[in-house]
This record gives structure tokens, C-alpha cells and sequence, in this order.
């Protein structure tokens, strides 16, 4: 059994929040201070078109999605809450 | 303070004039074009605002210049960036041109791309880039390039490959997505490494021709992240309808650049000071076939 689908729902949201604090460099943010619902991009975290990318390749290999191309990355990348969703939908 | 101008892709001529350029083509071959040409690059040459474009690069690469010597110098600048465009053009209306290289370079390139299944080629705005890609139909590969397609420019660009997928870096997280499926279905991804866009947070500065300028980090992240080797290629346009192709380095970035004690676009600096270490050989090598015609230590 994979270690990916092990995630339940609530600590799929803290582990991708790890996850992006760690790889993305979040310096001064903390898990808690993430909204759930808050834009990735822009106003929200404030990402940009490099950490798309990180998250793309962080997606991928701790939970084995792809984010194939900008359609998928646009609905995907919304916030915390669409990328889980994502990541499950195609999970499943 | 002055205004820091910002880099264009649009061509300074109108479309008319390109027409002009693609209908003697089509009449007189590459030679009737290279004829008006010469007329055309002189006049634009004494024009201040045009030549005002090189003047930094040709004093860094040259030296301080007299009146004469600089228009001498900007001519000699637009004249070989002509002489390409025109190549271009007859790449793309009469199919014509011929990309050499070594067996070496061809060795090189095949091995890294075997071992990988995927290859970035780093390239900047010298020589004859497009054209001198054709050189990789050796390379049984999908190919993709990042270029910037901006509305209005009446340029036409051209390629000898048949099929290419061309990613637009003004596109939403520019092109970062596209570049990285590319990769993943196993593409020879090509990019231009020497001039910045988006976000100023992904720039670095680096030595070029005894000052700093500013590169992106975006394709040694994005060779970083999805592990893929890059090769450092520049083509040298050497004569009418020809250029050669060569391979200048290969760098290898670890998986985890940018994560360790040096964190973030710093992490990058090395690499991108090989690139801009490879291109100052360039113009070395090559004075006249620099294209950055702007100030890039502005």
C-alpha cells in the first residue's frame, strides 16, 4: 500500500502546509497561520510562478498527482482546500 | 533618476518594411535582401535612439568610443543582426539554411539526452539561436522553446523543425507549468537565459563584461527541481545561409539547490555565473552578434 493514500483529511491539509512552508521557504509562517481557504498566489501566500513549480514537483512526489498543465494548476492552485481536493479527486 | 526601460520583442520596423524584406527574398533570394539591408541598418544606425540601444554594450566591449568609432560599432551590431533576420526570413520562405557542429558537441548532446530523457539547452540572444537549433534534428526528441510572443510584434520567427511546441513566458506563472511538462514527456526544452522577466525576487546578479547585471534563476530551478542536466549552446552565424553550432558547458544542479545552507534565488548564483562566464566568451569571440540591445547594467 502506498504511503501517499495513508493521509486522512484533516492531516492531508497539515502535511501539504508542512510541505510548502519547507520547500516553498516560508520563513516566518507557520502551519496555524495558513488559511485553509486563503489564495496561494497573489494577495494570499503570495506566491509566484517559481513556487508553482516547487509545488508541481512537491504534489507529485508525496502524493503521486500530477498537475499536468495550467488548467489543472489554475483550478488546483486556488488555495490550500483545492489543492487537497485535487490531490484527492485524483487520488481516488 | 532614470526610467529603467524594459526590453521589447517588437521589431522597429513597421510590418510594411518586413514585407518589403520577404517579397525581394522571394524575388532575388538572400543577396537582393542583404543589398537593401545595408541602406536600411544605415539609416537606422544614425538615428539616436537606435544607436543609443548598443552604446553600453559597446563601450564595455569595446572600450570608450569617438563619434565615429561608436557609429561604426552600432552599424556593425545592427548590420550582422540583419543579415540573421534576413536569414530567418529565408529560413522560413525559401526552407534554406544549414546548422553545423562537431561530432563532439553531437556525442555530447545524444549521451546527456540518452541518459536523462531529457535535456535544457541554455542559449541568449547571440549568433543565429533559431536557426542554429535545426543542427538538432539528430536528437529524436520533441522539442520546445520558451519564447516571448508579444501582441503587435509583425517579426515572424522560424524554426526547421517540423513540429515545436512554443511556451510563452508571459503566459499565467510564466510558462513554468508548460516548461515542466515539457520536460516530463521527455522534450529538449530550449531557453534563453539572459534576459529577466516577472518576478525581480528570481533574478540574480552576476558579472558580465566587467559589471553586474541581472539573469533569472527560472531555467536552473526549473533543471533543479525536475533534475534535468543543462547544456549551455550557442550558434555562430559564420557565413550567408550558415551558422555552427556549439556546445560551450554542461552543468549539473543538484535536486536540492536552493534548499540547503544557501537558500533561495542565492543558492543559483554559481550556475547563473557560468552562463554569463560563457557568454562574455562569446562576445569575445563574437563582438557583433550580441543581441541585447539595451542597457543590461542599468
Amino acid at each position: 500500500m502506498e504511503l501517499t493514500i495513508l493521509y486522512t483529511e484533516v492531516n492531508l491539509h497539515t502535511k501539504l502546509k508542512e510541505l510548502l512552508i519547507e520547500e516553498l521557504n516560508l520563513v516566518d509562517v507557520s502551519v496555524d497561520e495558513i488559511e485553509d481557504d486563503a489564495p496561494l498566489f497573489g494577495e494570499g501566500l503570495g506566491l509566484d510562478s517559481l513556487d508553482a513549480v516547487e509545488i508541481v514537483v512537491l504534489v507529485q512526489k508525496n502524493f503521486n498527482v500530477e498537475i499536468k498543465n495550467m488548467e489543472e494548476g489554475k483550478a488546483a492552485f486556488q488555495s490550500v482546500n483545492s489543492l487537497v481536493d485535487f490531490i484527492k479527486e485524483r487520488q481516488a | 533618476m532614470e526610467k529603467k526601460k524594459k526590453w521589447s520583442s517588437r521589431s522597429l520596423a513597421p510590418a510594411f518594411f518586413h514585407n518589403i524584406f520577404y517579397g525581394i527574398i522571394r524575388i532575388l533570394g538572400r543577396h537582393g535582401a542583404y543589398g537593401l539591408l545595408f541602406f536600411v541598418v544605415g539609416f537606422y544606425s544614425l538615428l539616436p535612439g537606435v544607436s543609443k540601444r548598443p552604446a553600453e554594450y559597446i563601450r564595455r566591449r569595446f572600450g570608450p568610443q569617438a563619434w565615429l568609432g561608436e557609429k561604426q560599432h552600432t552599424f556593425l551590431l545592427y548590420w550582422n543582426f540583419g543579415k540573421m533576420l534576413v536569414d530567418r526570413a529565408v529560413l522560413r520562405i525559401l526552407g534554406d539554411f544549414k546548422a553545423i557542429g562537431s561530432a563532439e558537441d553531437k556525442n555530447c548532446l545524444q549521451e546527456l539526452y540518452a541518459e536523462h530523457k531529457r535535456l535544457i539547452l541554455l542559449t541568449g540572444h547571440v549568433g543565429c539561436w533559431q536557426m542554429g537549433f535545426s543542427y538538432l534534428d539528430f536528437l529524436d526528441a520533441p522539442k520546445a522553446v520558451v519564447m516571448l510572443m508579444e501582441r503587435g510584434n509583425v517579426d515572424k520567427h522560424s524554426f526547421k523543425w517540423k513540429e515545436i511546441t512554443v511556451i510563452n513566458p508571459a503566459a499565467p506563472m510564466g510558462g513554468t507549468l508548460e516548461m515542466l511538462t515539457a520536460l516530463r514527456e521527455n522534450s529538449v526544452l530550449c531557453i534563453n537565459g539572459d534576459r529577466t522577466m516577472g518576478e525581480s525576487r528570481h533574478n540574480v546578479q552576476v558579472d558580465f563584461l566587467g559589471g553586474k547585471i541581472e539573469l533569472p534563476i527560472t531555467p536552473f530551478k526549473i533543471a533543479a527541481t525536475t533534475e534535468t542536466p543543462v547544456a549551455v549552446v550557442f550558434s555562430t552565424r559564420n557565413k550567408a545561409g550558415e551558422g555552427i553550432f556549439r556546445v560551450a558547458k554542461i552543468i549539473h544542479l543538484p535536486a536540492d539547490t536552493g534548499k540547503g545552507e544557501v537558500r533561495g534565488a542565492e543558492a543559483f548564483v554559481p550556475y547563473a555565473q557560468k552562463f554569463s562566464a560563457e557568454l562574455e566568451r562569446y562576445c569575445q569571440e563574437n563582438p557583433y552578434q550580441f543581441y541585447n540591445f539595451y542597457n543590461m547594467w542599468n
